[in-house]
């Protein structure tokens, strides 16, 4: 119990800090595709172009772009493809909740399977060779 | 030469498969004995040999009238990558899946006396799927087509005629750069392949089972070891590629949920699910449906995979061919998926009776949850991979998804697996009481919660990392628990370490499952680890400049380059040091490496493996006089290979140990079959 304590307190305040300018910057820069690149995030890629890239977005973020803002400039010029997150809308929100949707069905399937009652009686054999195993 | 006597045996092995098609349906309903089958299956074999025999002796000659071979190796390319570009490029891939493919329908034949009647079936079915990829070797994607008019370096035309006037090209274009950069690349599509060409054969048994109406589980008892094996090899290979991602590649990490990656993921994740509910099914008849519906889906993303990797479709970091391979294998995927689940529908009322869950809270209901939950995993990365393909092809907008998406979706699915993973094989047959599970639950439940204390103590604040510390610290406490409260009742007669290995033997399936399970859960805790506290930085240096990085502090020494036969080496020196900025810890050379085919060179990093962190560099641009690097920590990075190879260990043992295979079907087993196989 001790244990849970320690762990409440010392994460509590973890998760409240608001991101700083370097860290939102790193975070737009890994939702976005590297657009010359072979798919990676203006992040993780290792070419010069994410570089020029990722200064440009530090740069708008400390003259005070919203998030928003960036990201449409990013759209405006290189298309759709450059989100590397689907959007929450359309879609990309279909996207987004389906594994919820599969789970739901799943979950209901199983359940109402169990509801219809047993199947017939195993036969002799299969019940001994439950006694074997 | 070398492509008749190529052509030839690929055409032998069509005709064998189609005849082994043929023949082993005649053999399955009586009409023909046994020993037909070793024609065509021997025509199969030889004719895949001679194919890759040809393709290997064509590479290794440099003999650049074959076109493959002129746009795939350059006389400057070394020996090792010479023999890996047999398989490295597209139909050289073929040639070998086909070849795997050939000695697999070999071995499973051995088996199959007269009277097993499912044997000739099933090898019937892998006839069938031979003549599909031979049939491909033979026209959409032919490794032994002609160069007939010679560029500066490789063919500018080529004919599929093998009697064509051949013209020989002066050099070849050589292997892409990313295929040569490494050693690695020639090992990583070997073992993919042989996981990927296995789970044929428990698919061929499982159509073979549907369509004789079989009742029983005697198709599992057959495909078991078959698909342990291909799923070792599918972790191997899923593991040496994430290795050689983040070895290799630069970009500072070992998993990027890109298309080719998810391609080999979702057969595992889909195999594992398969592995899990077959033994459910042999122990307890149940869940039979499931079974054949996971292996199908299995079979099927193992084309799924291929057609994502081989078509083009996707731009990534490993698809870079495009040609009329990508249709192909989308129609046999069609055909496939149709005709398995049209004989699945029809039959399965005819082959699954089983005894109900009687209670979800048992080792049952354990193993249905965790059959739902790696089906939702791998239906995720399904949809997250297809997704922008689908939106192209239907609206013609071009979309991404990435890491952003994959990585929140599945976070939480991977916490429920690893509780299910503590929890599950602990958890009785039938009914679980739940005193009884408390007693196995409760003191590896103190521990990993002392342990998440701990980590929090040590400084992680990282809510996601801590739940996994405390998740996996659960699951291999259970697992320690367990095995020592079965060893201590052995220990007055043996001593402690001998009853360990009894417990461990006695049920090897069992307890291969546990140790594999445990290397999960480290691969668990390096995943979150080496994520959350990762430290990244970007550092530019003058020659002699010293910048401190995270708990380490790095020095620039000066540039070099080299210059072989193969490629050109552009690196910086770098001298890695403790802290202080004075004790030297070992040298560092990132580098460039640049190949004559190609303008885009491979940045290779360098990599420091330690046992707290790992301390990566990476070249990221500038020049030799104004450096800018990429400078990773990433903490108990070790702990992901390890716990890899902890997981395939774990397969292994349950593989090598299964010598007394129990027998559960009233079915007298055929007289050819592998005792205990």
């Amino acid at each position: 119990m001790l244990s849970v304590v320690v762990m409440v307190v010392g994460l509590l305040p973890g998760t409240e800090t608001p991101l700083d300018d370097a860290a939102r910057a790193t975070a737009i820069a890994s939702t976005l595709r590297c657009p010359f690149c072979q798919g990676e995030s203006i992040a993780e890629a290792p070419a010069q172009i994410a570089r020029d890239l990722e200064a440009f977005i530090v740069e708008k973020v400390e003259e005070g772009w919203s998030d928003d803002q960036i990201y449409g400039f990013f759209e405006a010029r290189y298309g759709e493809r450059v989100r590397l997150d689907p959007p929450l809308a359309g879609w990309g929100l279909a996207l987004w909740l389906a594994p919820l949707a599969l789970l739901g069905v799943g979950v209901a399937a199983i359940v109402t399977r169990r509801r219809e009652g047993p199947t017939p009686a195993p036969a002799a054999a299969a019940a001994a060779k439950l006694e074997a195993s | 030469m070398s492509s008749l006597v190529g052509y030839l045996g690929v055409l032998a092995a069509i005709g064998g498969s189609a005849a082994l098609g043929w023949v082993g349906y005649q053999v399955s309903r009586g009409r023909r004995q046994a020993a037909a089958l070793r024609t065509p299956v021997l025509f199969v074999l030889l004719g895949a040999v001679a194919a890759m025999a040809a393709l290997e002796t064509a590479i290794l000659s440099h003999d650049f009238t074959v076109a493959y071979v002129a746009r795939t190796t350059a006389t400057t390319t070394p020996f090792v990558f010479l023999l890996a570009s047999g398989w490295a490029a597209l139909e050289g891939s073929i040639v070998l899946w086909g070849l795997v493919l050939a000695v697999f329908t070999f071995l499973v034949a051995r088996t199959v006396a007269t009277g097993d009647g499912l044997g000739a079936a099933a090898l019937s079915v892998m006839g069938l799927v031979g003549v599909f990829w031979f049939g491909m070797m033979a026209t959409v994607a032919n490794p032994f087509q002609v160069c007939t008019a010679a560029g500066a370096v490789g063919c500018r035309a080529t004919s599929w005629w093998p009697f064509a006037a051949a013209v020989a090209a002066p050099d070849g274009v050589g292997p892409n750069p990313l295929l040569q950069n490494h050693i690695l690349m020639a090992v990583h599509p070997p073992m993919l392949y042989v996981g990927y060409v296995g789970l044929t054969v428990p698919y061929a048994f499982a159509m073979a089972a549907l369509a004789r109406g079989e009742r029983g589980t005697v198709w599992l008892e057959r495909t078991h070891r078959w698909s342990l094996v291909a799923w070792c090899f599918l972790t191997c290979g899923i593991l040496l590629g994430a290795w050689w991602s983040y070895e290799v590649l630069g970009w500072g990490g070992y998993w990027a949920w890109d298309p080719v990656e998810n391609a080999a993921l979702l057969p595992w994740l889909v195999t594992t699910a398969f592995l899990h509910s077959a033994a459910v099914q042999r122990r307890r008849g149940m869940l039979q449906a499931w079974n054949f519906a996971l292996v199908i889906a299995a079979f099927a993303l193992t084309l799924l995979g291929t057609f994502l990797t081989r078509s083009g479709v996707i731009l990534s970091v490993h698809s870079f061919t495009q040609s009329a391979v990508g249709p192909t294998i989308l129609a046999f995927l069609g055909l496939v998926v149709a005709g398995s689940l049209a004989l699945f529908a029809l039959r399965v009322h005819v082959v699954s009776s089983a005894p109900r869950l009687e209670s979800f809270a048992s080792r049952e209901g354990a193993f249905l949850l965790n059959n739902l939950l790696l089906t939702l995993f791998a239906f995720t990365v399904l949809i997250g991979t297809m997704y922008p393909l689908l939106v192209e092809a239907f609206t013609g907008r071009q979309v991404s998804v990435g890491r952003p998406f994959f990585d929140r979706v599945t976070l939480p699915m991977a916490f429920a697996l690893l509780l299910a993973v503590g929890i599950g094989p602990i958890a009785p047959y039938r009914i679980a009481r739940p005193a009884v599970v408390w007693t196995r639950v409760r003191t590896p439940l103190r521990v990993a919660l002392v342990l998440g204390a701990g980590a929090v103590l040590v400084g992680v604040r990282s809510v996601p990392t801590v739940i996994v510390v405390v998740l996996a610290a659960f699951v291999v406490a259970v697992i320690a628990r367990q095995l020592w409260a079965q060893a201590i009742r052995q220990r007055q007669e043996v001593g402690l370490g001998k009853a360990v290995t009894r417990v461990l033997r006695r049920d090897p399936g069992y307890w291969g499952g546990q140790i594999a399970h445990i290397g999960l859960a480290l691969i668990a805790v390096a995943i979150a680890t080496s994520t959350a506290l990762a430290v990244r930085q970007e550092v530019r240096l003058a020659p002699g400049d010293a910048v401190a990085v995270d708990d380490y502090c790095v020095r620039y020494e000066g540039s070099f380059t080299q210059q072989t036969a193969q490629r050109s080496v552009e690196g910086a020196e770098l001298t890695l040091l403790r802290a202080d900025c004075t004790t030297a810890i070992r040298t560092m050379t990132p580098r460039l490496n640049r190949y004559p085919n190609s303008s885009q060179a491979v940045a290779t990093p360098d990599v420091r493996t330690g046992f707290i962190d790992d301390v990566y560099v990476s070249l990221a641009g500038g020049t030799a006089d104004d450096l800018v690097i990429d400078v990773f920590v990433f903490p108990l990075m070790w702990l992901l290979w390890l716990g890899g190879l902890v997981t395939v260990a774990g397969g292994i043992w349950s593989l090598a140990l299964r010598r007394t295979g129990r027998r559960q079907t009233g079915e007298p087993a055929p007289a050819g079959v592998i005792a205990g196989g």
